[in-house]
């Protein structure tokens, strides 16, 4: 064969792969509102950046049927290419050939580009696609799964690890994305559950649509699986592009640093917080009066919507921002918001990015189903994850932090780095009111007009207590600084803090309260 | 924010004026459990049901078997007792917590 021919025979052989599972089939996907696996690729990754690997992969099974039967890269596309010009591996399930089935073959392709990632320390992104396991590959389609799951644990807090949820994610396969770090899913086209409507139909007698068991919304609000929501493929990528953006390659690396920016000037810090403790405020609009071009990522926006955490930038360097938010349930802690902000936490921590909270919180949410679900043992990933960081740890308390929740939200106990605390801050064991009822029951029950011995006893513990200066003058309060101060005191101590090393005690690895 | 969207949230004796979101409506308020009442504890389908209203049961006697999961799962009584009555008969299916059998 001349070469000519030869170069003939491989554009006829590739260009059938690349086309999938066919006409027919591509058309079903973009009927039923999808792109196809690699016109996602291509809208994902910058222009001309991609390159395939393991196109000519084939399956080996010989039951079923299957021997006879070519599946176009055996449903999956892997490779390589650059989002925001940062380097990642990527696959994509390609629903389009035979349902995106996992099959033994399927799997490793995976697993190699998941070893490519995790080898080359850049980002992998695995777009999910998929109608499950190949049943008739039995076993190895398990076996498949199971490698995939080492793998995204052996990469953990190495490489980022993105899964984007564009279709339908089922059963065992769900477990890849839960153990990535970032979950996307996409309004009417992400469904995850482990076991589907039918199956509880039949089995348990109860009627739910997928949607409502494990639609997007479901998985961005309630269940808390999901991290970012879109309403379209194209709008997830943006988000995906913005996250990138945000972090570092692999944990070995900082994340890049941006020119430096100023706030813009719309939000003026000291007019955004009410002075009165029980007065709430969007604790989003602090972070974006303190960061660089008001430019926050906002993660996990609708679950747990009592504590905001997220990405930003302080003089162009990456920081990771937890808030308690008093517009929702006062900001109190609670299960959801315990596991969504130590998840986060120990996210930050991996991959060298400082660490800013925000505290204004009157504590934990009180109720029997809190304590029934758990709240000790969630409540106790936070006090985790804060002491076990080691990244530069700075704690701004805005107004008040009691109790229990004081201790939680990085406190100097739990190993902050710097504590800075406006004057409207008050640290003290609980609120004003809950504090004077206990002390003083007795002198209020024999007055002769309790109401009014008790407000003078709530002023009294409030002059005394409900300030800044206690903690000062213990020094688990490092300075008392003007709202306005608080961008300048945070870029100074991150610019000081470039540096920190930080020993821990030799271990395999701790044991948290998962 | 809306002032009127605000309701409060009473905690450690100050009220806060905050939002309370879905999942906070939606929690489930809690009940001491009854002993008298056998509720399913899995939801299923009944595949047999051996107590009678008015008939006397001892501690460990099967009331129903709950099929739920492929697997038959005898319901026994926790009690000596007299049954007031059975809310269920065969093959009907019951969702989680249904009352099954009621004690005098």
């Amino acid at each position: 064969m001349s070469f000519f021919k030869k170069i003939q025979d491989f554009l006829t052989r590739s260009s059938s792969l690349t086309r999938g599972g066919g006409e027919k089939a591509v058309q079903k996907q973009i009927d039923s509102g999808k792109l196809t696996a690699r016109d996602r690729i291509q809208a994902l990754l910058d222009p001309g950046s991609f390159h395939e690997y393991d196109l000519f992969v084939e399956h080996k099974c010989q039951d079923f049927g299957m021997e006879g039967k070519k599946l176009p890269g055996d449903g999956v596309i892997t490779g390589t290419g650059t989002v925001s010009g940062h380097p990642i591996c990527i696959f994509a399930q390609d629903f389009t050939v035979a349902g995106g089935s996992l099959g033994l073959m399927h799997a490793r392709k995976i697993t190699k580009i998941m070893d490519h990632a995790l080898k080359m320390g850049v980002p992998l992104i695995g777009i999910n696609d998929s109608g499950g396991a190949r049943i008739q590959e039995g076993v190895n389609s398990l076996a498949g799964y199971g490698e995939i799951f080492y793998r995204n644990t052996l990469a953990s807090g190495v490489i980022p690890q993105i899964s984007v949820i564009l279709g339908p994610c089922a059963g065992g396969a769900v477990y890849s994305p839960a153990l990535t770090d970032f979950v996307f899913v996409v309004d009417k086209i992400s469904k995850m559950f482990i076991t589907g409507p039918e199956v509880i139909k039949t089995v348990l007698g109860e009627e739910i649509s997928m949607e409502e068991l494990g639609g997007a919304r479901v998985q961005a609000e309630i269940s808390g699986n999901a991290h970012f929501y879109a309403r379209s493929e194209l709008e997830c990528f943006e988000q995906i592009k913005r996250l990138v953006e945000f972090i570092p390659w692999n944990n070995r690396k900082r994340a890049d640093d941006f020119d430096p920016q100023e706030p813009r000037g719309d939000l003026r810090i000291e007019t955004v917080v009410p002075p009165e403790p029980n007065k709430p405020f969007d604790v989003r609009d602090v972070v974006r009066a303190l960061c660089d071009d008001s430019d926050f990522l906002e993660i996990q926006e609708f679950f747990a919507p009592n504590i905001v955490i997220g990405f930003a930038r302080l003089q162009g360097r990456t920081v990771g921002v937890v808030g308690n938010q008093p517009l929702v349930l006062a900001g109190v802690l609670d299960v959801d918001a315990s596991d969504k902000a130590a998840r986060f936490i120990r996210f930050c921590d991996a991959f060298n990015i400082p660490l800013v909270t925000l505290v204004d919180l009157p504590g934990y949410l009180p109720g029997v189903d809190q304590e029934h679900a758990g709240v000790i043992r969630h409540g106790a990933k936070i006090l985790y994850a804060y002491s076990e960081a080691t990244v530069p740890k700075v704690t701004v308390i805005l107004r008040k932090a009691y109790g229990g929740g004081y201790i939680a939200m990085c406190s100097r106990h739990l190993g902050a780095d710097f504590v800075f605390a406006w004057p409207t801050a008050e640290i003290a064991v609980m609120g004003s009111e809950g504090a004077a009822n206990i002390i003083f029951r007795r002198e209020i029950a024999a007055a002769d007009d309790p109401d009014a011995m008790r407000q003078q006893k709530i002023q009294e513990y409030t002059d005394k207590f409900a300030n800044p200066y206690i903690a000062a003058a213990e020094g688990h309060v490092d300075a008392v600084i003007k709202p306005e101060e608080t961008r300048e005191y945070l870029v100074h101590a991150i610019a000081v803090s470039g540096q920190k090393t930080e020993a821990r005690p030799q271990r395999k690895h701790g044991v948290p309260p998962f | 924010m809306d002032e009127k969207d605000l309701q409060n949230l009473h905690i450690d004796g100050t009220d806060y004026a905050t939002t309370l979101p879905p999942k906070y409506h939606r929690r489930k308020g809690w009940k001491a459990r009854d002993d008298r009442q056998v509720r399913a504890f899995i939801p299923g389908v009944i595949v047999r049901v051996s107590a009678k209203a008015g008939g006397k049961v001892r501690r460990g006697d099967e009331l129903l078997v709950l099929e739920a999961m492929k697997m038959q799962n005898p319901v026994l009584a926790l009690r000596d007792g007299v049954v007031r009555a059975v809310a269920v008969q065969p093959g009907q299916i019951v969702p989680k917590g249904a009352l099954l059998v009621e004690f005098e």
